[in-house]
């Protein structure tokens, strides 16, 4: 169990850090960018306290928003999307049966596939629509949620399949 | 009694979910003022290690393109000064118009300039600032312009011991007097928050003349930004809903996505100036 605790800790720092140092400065097009952290919550048990995953996510939120300037906008996103995140596994599978998984592809196959991208589109939405709403107008904002959206799902799916292929070797 | 706890524990998620929002959303509005949430952000001096840190890496990548900037810079610089040799040898030969030129025996520097670093920067964002290594210790204030080798880069907005964070010309709570160079009527830059190598000058009038490919500086009113500063090129131009003025595109001459030196303007008279402003508003009542 502390093992576990410290490796969550490990990621939840390197996530960070990937974020602000790396991903951040990725503007794909002047349009697209990825905003990876939201991996953290995509990845977090399934069985795991709903509430724990909410302040979990603020953390995370409010760590970024700390390095970005942008003071309360990736945390409230971060938050919304671990609040919807109980509902839309509902969507895809059936909870009780996987309890105790972190979920993946090799334990949900398509399901994972559709259960991320929702929750990093419900992120998107928020976290653009916040930062943006005032300045732009609303087909460039659709524009940049959903080319975030793809690009964001496509990091994530590489580094599962990078994972997949690593346990098979 | 029993019923209504049991009722709070069952929906906890709900209302922590909904405290966390309102909390969010209370750091959005409260805090957007950009001054008071300095404490929390990245001149604070532990975010501004982490991004010195990273600096000092991706500072290597750059080298070629810095040296050949350097170059060019350091050639342009001789021209001028050779420019400017002989412009002062004719003067000297021509005794009385040195009397008539030289009023000031004293030279004064109004404006100096400050060396720094880039340790973060940002392009993706709506509102976008760059993080310096320079601060307070080395003379930075708030207030302060930053240019780089190739133009405009913007304002310095918060100040730490050690660091300062700079909002640039691609935010749109930027806005800025420029002029086309060799007209005189001041139009406002401001940016609307799509591609960070374009940027549009507003409120430019009609009559005035112009041609794409005509260089953008500033006015130097706001006393920030000397006079002269090139900001950019006009790539094309287009209709304002009010008639009299025109919206220019202007392709920045600063390359934001690889901004890695910056300078850091000090204006000596910048006091003077606003405590001269002040006395005409306070006298004026």
């Amino acid at each position: 169990m502390a093992g576990n605790w410290l490796k969550q800790s490990i990621s939840f720092i390197i996530l960070v850090l990937l974020q602000v140092l790396v991903l951040n400065h990725i503007s794909f097009l002047g349009y697209a960018t990825p905003f990876l952290y939201i991996y953290f919550i995509i990845k977090m048990p399934i069985g795991t306290n709903r509430n724990l995953v909410l302040i979990t996510a603020f953390l995370l939120g409010f760590s970024i928003d700390i390095f970005c300037n942008t003071l309360g906008q990736n945390a409230a996103a971060a938050v919304l999307a671990a609040f919807m995140r109980r509902p839309v596994q509902g969507l895809f599978f059936a909870r009780e049966d996987f309890e105790h998984f972190i979920p993946s592809i090799p334990n949900l196959g398509l399901a994972f596939i559709k259960y991320t991208i929702v929750i990093v589109f419900i992120h998107h939405l928020a976290l653009i629509s916040i930062s943006s709403f005032s300045y732009l107008n609303f087909p460039t904002i659709m524009l940049r949620i959903i080319s975030s959206t793809l690009l964001t799902s496509i990091l994530i799916y590489a580094i599962e399949g990078f994972a997949v292929k690593r346990k098979r070797a | 009694m029993r019923n209504l706890i049991a009722f709070l524990i069952k929906n906890s998620s709900w209302f922590l979910f909904i405290l966390l929002e309102i909390l969010c959303f209370y750091f959005i509005f409260q805090y957007n003022s950009f001054q008071r949430s300095v404490y929390l952000n990245s001149s604070n001096e532990i975010v501004g290690r982490v991004y010195a840190i990273s600096g000092e890496v991706t500072s290597y990548f750059g080298l070629k393109e810095t040296n050949q900037d350097l170059l060019l810079r350091n050639a342009e610089l001789q021209n001028k000064v050779l420019q400017l040799e002989s412009h002062i040898h004719d003067r000297n030969t021509d005794s009385l118009k040195t009397q008539a030129i030289v009023l000031d025996s004293i030279p004064n520097k109004h404006f100096e300039f400050i060396i720094s670093r880039v340790i973060n920067n940002s392009i993706s964002q709506i509102e976008n600032y760059i993080t310096i290594n320079k601060g307070s210790n080395e003379g930075v204030h708030n207030e302060m312009g930053v240019v780089s080798q190739q133009g405009i880069v913007g304002i310095v907005r918060a100040v730490s011991p050690n660091y300062s964070v700079v909002q640039t010309i691609i935010n749109p709570k930027t806005s800025l007097n420029c002029k086309v160079k060799g007209s005189n009527n001041p139009g406002t830059l401001a940016w609307d928050g799509t591609d960070y190598r374009y940027t549009n000058l507003e409120g430019f009038p009609r009559f005035e003349k112009f041609a794409v490919g005509d260089t953008i500086i500033t006015s130097g009113n706001s006393g920030i930004f000397p006079e002269g500063i090139i900001v950019g090129i006009v790539e094309d131009s287009k209709n304002q809903s009010d008639d009299n003025f025109l919206t220019l595109k202007i392709r920045l001459s600063t390359d934001f996505s690889s901004l890695k030196d910056v300078l850091i303007i000090k204006n000596n008279d910048r006091e003077e100036l606003i405590h001269l402003e002040k006395e005409i508003t306070t006298n004026g009542r």
